[in-house]
């Protein structure tokens, strides 16, 4: 049996598309099998959601109870992430964008990812993540109705 | 220094439980009782055992440990010097299941200085266990900790 799975043809360059995201090849660095391009989806679909200041698509990305923690606030909800990164991309976020890049994507079961990853947040006016907003996260990642989803995102700084 | 009574144990388990007190969320939160326990003893292997082989530990301070042996001499090491006669605390706020078999606890908490009862609020923090269940018996596949209170500075 021969399989051959183009870019173009694999679950992550799908469910990418569908969101009318570019995938970007280089975010996988050696996490490059199927499944786990497929998770990796989710932290570029969070990053295009922070380049387009988009509350509502960056909510869409969390299950219906997904948790966030930003700064001093936990977020337990979809609704409350949504609400929250509104007013957020309306005052402190705006203009903002985000970089990261995987450091690790590891399975808690067949469908739950864990996924650490390091990066921050570029202020509007900045050309690159400042020191002190250097962080690592980690992301609880689960695969709803096939569609992989945001549980949990929480982000620790790199400095302390 | 008495030995509490099982009654006395039975009242400070309930008590760190809190609301937390269906059976599957009780057992999940062994594991930050189990990684309390061993480092009021300052006890690496106690801590790197309550990990799973491949866990994760993330701390502020470019703290990035990844494997239960990582973990293991980073711990032993700290014990030996900057942790040293530390204890850490922590109350559980939130259990969540992923799965029978995943759950999110969050706890918030922190390290006590020597002696101390009390977290000094500079090393309050918000902790997330990311927990599973292996063999019957719960364990960290993930623990991370970010500040709490004004320490929490603005980033992603």
């Amino acid at each position: 049996m021969t399989t051959t799975v183009s870019p173009n043809g694999s679950k992550a360059s799908a469910a990418l598309a569908e969101a009318g995201v570019e995938e970007d090849f280089a975010f996988y660095r050696s996490f490059t099998s199927e499944v786990e391009k497929a998770v990796l989806t989710v932290p570029q679909l969070i990053k295009a959601a922070w380049a387009a200041n988009d509350g509502d698509f960056f909510a869409s990305i969390f299950v219906e109870n997904g948790s966030l923690l930003m700064q001093d606030e936990q977020l337990t909800s979809r609704e409350d992430i949504r609400a929250f990164m509104t007013a957020g991309y309306a005052g402190i976020y705006r203009g903002a964008s985000v970089d990261g890049w995987p450091l690790s994507v590891k399975f808690l079961a067949d469908d739950v990812a864990l996924v650490v990853t390091q990066g921050g947040i570029i202020l509007d006016g900045e050309t690159e993540i400042a020191p002190q907003r250097e962080i690592r996260a980690v992301w609880i990642i689960t695969l709803v109705d096939g569609h992989w989803k945001l549980v949990s995102h929480q982000s620790s700084p790199i400095a302390g | 220094m008495s030995t509490p009574t099982i009654d006395q144990q039975k009242a400070r388990l309930d008590a760190y439980y809190g609301s937390f007190t269906g059976e599957k969320e009780k057992e999940a939160l062994s594991v930050p009782l189990r990684l309390v326990a061993a480092w009021a003893k300052n006890d690496a292997d106690g801590v790197a055992d309550a990990f799973t082989d491949d866990g994760v530990m993330i701390l502020p301070g470019d703290v990035l440990k990844q494997g239960r042996e990582e973990i293991r001499s980073f711990m032993a090491a700290a014990y030996a010097g900057p942790f040293k006669g530390t204890g850490v605390t922590g109350t559980p706020v939130d259990v969540r299941f992923v799965t029978d078999e995943v759950a999110l606890l969050r706890t918030h908490g922190g390290i006590l200085a020597p002696g101390e009862t009390e977290i000094d609020p500079e090393l309050a923090v918000r902790s997330t266990w990311v927990v599973v269940k292996r063999d019957g018996q719960w364990f960290l596949a993930g623990y991370q900790n970010s500040p709490r209170g004004e320490g929490a500075t603005l980033r992603w």
